[in-house]
């Protein structure tokens, strides 16, 4: 008799939990369903923009050594500052003039068979210059060494403004892109509904690669000057669509 | 007692039951039915013979004055320059990309430090449109002073026709694969659910096909364009009906 009475609770609690159990398991085999999922095409489009350079930017530095770390600083001074003065001469703006770097430091001197002979002091002056007068850019760098510059690096072109190009780029590629989504559509056999999302990418400009030879020409130098060619860039823009497809 | 307890048993029997073919119910999808899909990769490629070339043309010159250094290599580079315009070259095709002033330290024999020297580099990236003239074109410019020279690529200019070319192949690789996949399993294609396409490209062995790259005469330097290959996937989803 006790025994009936635990029995028969333990038998309810199964029934209870197994009602349940089906119970979820209805209600959560309905909710796969949903609201009929959008059909969609997605393409990514690619504009190219061709850019004359109008800017380039350098390095230019003076390199001196000696024994005495003052003989080497009044050395660089004199050739830092004629520098800087051929730069104001060709008409480069104090704005566009930098220091990027003044360095003093020593160097040990061995002799043939490894010993130390003493120490050199070195000193150097770069400024790091915008020239916006392409044309004269061979010009300068030749200019400069003759006054002291004697090391030089980091050439660079760029273009000042690129809105414009940017903003033509990013037509090509959302016209890229929906040229794209037509092709798919036509073959598939669906049919191009509304847009539903737009993403934009700018990729950072690349040298040159020039797919189609328009715009100006490079500042090319006559026979004396170091020749510089300012080539072209490209400002490329990625556009992400997504269309409605019925 | 020896009552209830049979009740019971029945009871909760048929409640197990119920649970067991609740599930089976629901997936068949009896009021809001669940979207049976098919989601295949197709892929499309189109080999493309490259019709330009880019590569790096270098001046090094070294001297113990900069002054020299730098002479000698204007004079090369100026060299260089204009055998690239009687080439055919134009300003858009070439930007210099180093235009280098270093010194550097002199070692003797025991490697005791002598005097500096100085290193001046001049080098431009150019862009070569007729593929012909491409080896008579390095031949040139190491004969003009060039003698630092470097990364070759070939590239198409414009791939628009093979990158349409890659979407079609692409989407009928897609769509063959959806429907043998539907075949096999015994379900029919319903309509086109997602479509989403990614494209790449990648050089190709030079071994291979039609082979009409630009092959130079023998006395110039030989180069081989070999082939681009352009490449498109296309992601499909269909209905299952």
């Amino acid at each position: 008799m006790k025994h009936k009475n635990y029995l028969i609770p333990g038998f309810v609690l199964v029934m209870l939990v197994s009602l349940v159990i089906s119970a979820s398991s209805l209600k959560g085999g309905g909710g796969g369903g949903g609201p009929a999922a959008q059909r969609t095409i997605s393409v990514n489009g690619i504009g190219k923009v061709t850019m004359t350079p109008d800017i380039a930017t350098i390095n230019i530095g003076v390199h001196t050594e000696n024994e005495d770390v003052a003989a080497a600083l009044s050395d660089n001074n004199v050739k830092a500052q004629a520098v800087r003065d051929s730069l104001t001469a060709f008409g480069i703006l104090p704005a566009d003039i930098q220091t990027a770097n003044f360095s003093v430091y020593q160097n040990q001197v061995y002799g043939p068979q490894g010993e130390m002979l003493g120490i050199k002091y070195i000193v150097d002056n770069t400024v790091y210059i915008t020239v916006r007068d392409l044309a004269k850019m061979g010009e300068v760098l030749t200019t400069l060494v003759g006054n002291g510059a004697n090391n030089i690096y980091g050439i660079t072109f760029d273009v000042a403004n690129r809105s414009a190009a940017l903003k033509e780029a990013r037509k090509a590629a959302v016209a890229d892109a929906k040229a794209q989504a037509d092709e798919l559509a036509a073959i598939t056999g669906v049919t191009l509904g509304e847009i539903i999302s737009i993403n934009t990418n700018t990729a950072s400009t690349q040298p040159m690669y020039s797919d189609f030879g328009y715009g100006g020409g490079g500042g090319m130098m006559a026979a004396a000057p170091v020749p510089v060619s300012s080539g072209q860039l490209i400002v490329t823009v990625d556009a992400y669509l997504s269309y409605e497809i019925h | 007692m020896k009552k209830i307890t049979p009740i019971l048993l029945i009871l909760v029997i048929a409640s197990l039951a119920l649970t067991a073919c609740a599930a089976p119910s629901a997936a068949s999808g009896v009021n809001t039915p669940a979207q049976r899909q098919l989601t295949v990769t197709g892929n499309g490629k189109v080999n493309v013979a490259p019709d330009v070339a880019y590569i790096n043309i270098g001046v090094h010159t070294e001297a113990a004055s900069v002054g020299e250094a730098l002479a000698n290599n204007t004079r090369q580079s100026q060299q260089v320059s204009d055998a690239l315009k009687v080439l055919g070259l134009t300003d858009q095709d070439i930007q210099t990309t180093a235009f280098n002033v270093y010194p550097q330290q002199n070692y003797g024999p025991q490697g005791e430090m002598l005097d500096i020297k100085y290193v001046v580099d001049n080098s431009v990236y150019v862009s070569v449109h007729d593929l012909t003239k491409l080896g008579q074109i390095l031949d040139t410019v190491v004969k003009s002073g060039a003698n630092n020279i470097n990364g070759i690529t070939f590239d198409i200019s414009d791939r628009s026709a093979a990158l349409s070319a890659a979407r079609k192949a692409a989407v009928e690789d897609a769509q063959t694969q959806a429907q043998e996949l539907a075949d096999s399993a015994g379900a029919k294609l319903g309509e086109v659910q997602y479509i989403n396409v990614s494209s790449y490209t990648q050089p190709y062995g030079t071994y291979s096909l039609k082979g009409d790259g630009g092959m130079a005469a023998s006395s110039n330097v030989p180069v081989s364009a070999g082939q681009i290959q352009v490449v498109v996937d296309v992601n499909l989803t269909y209905l299952l009906k």
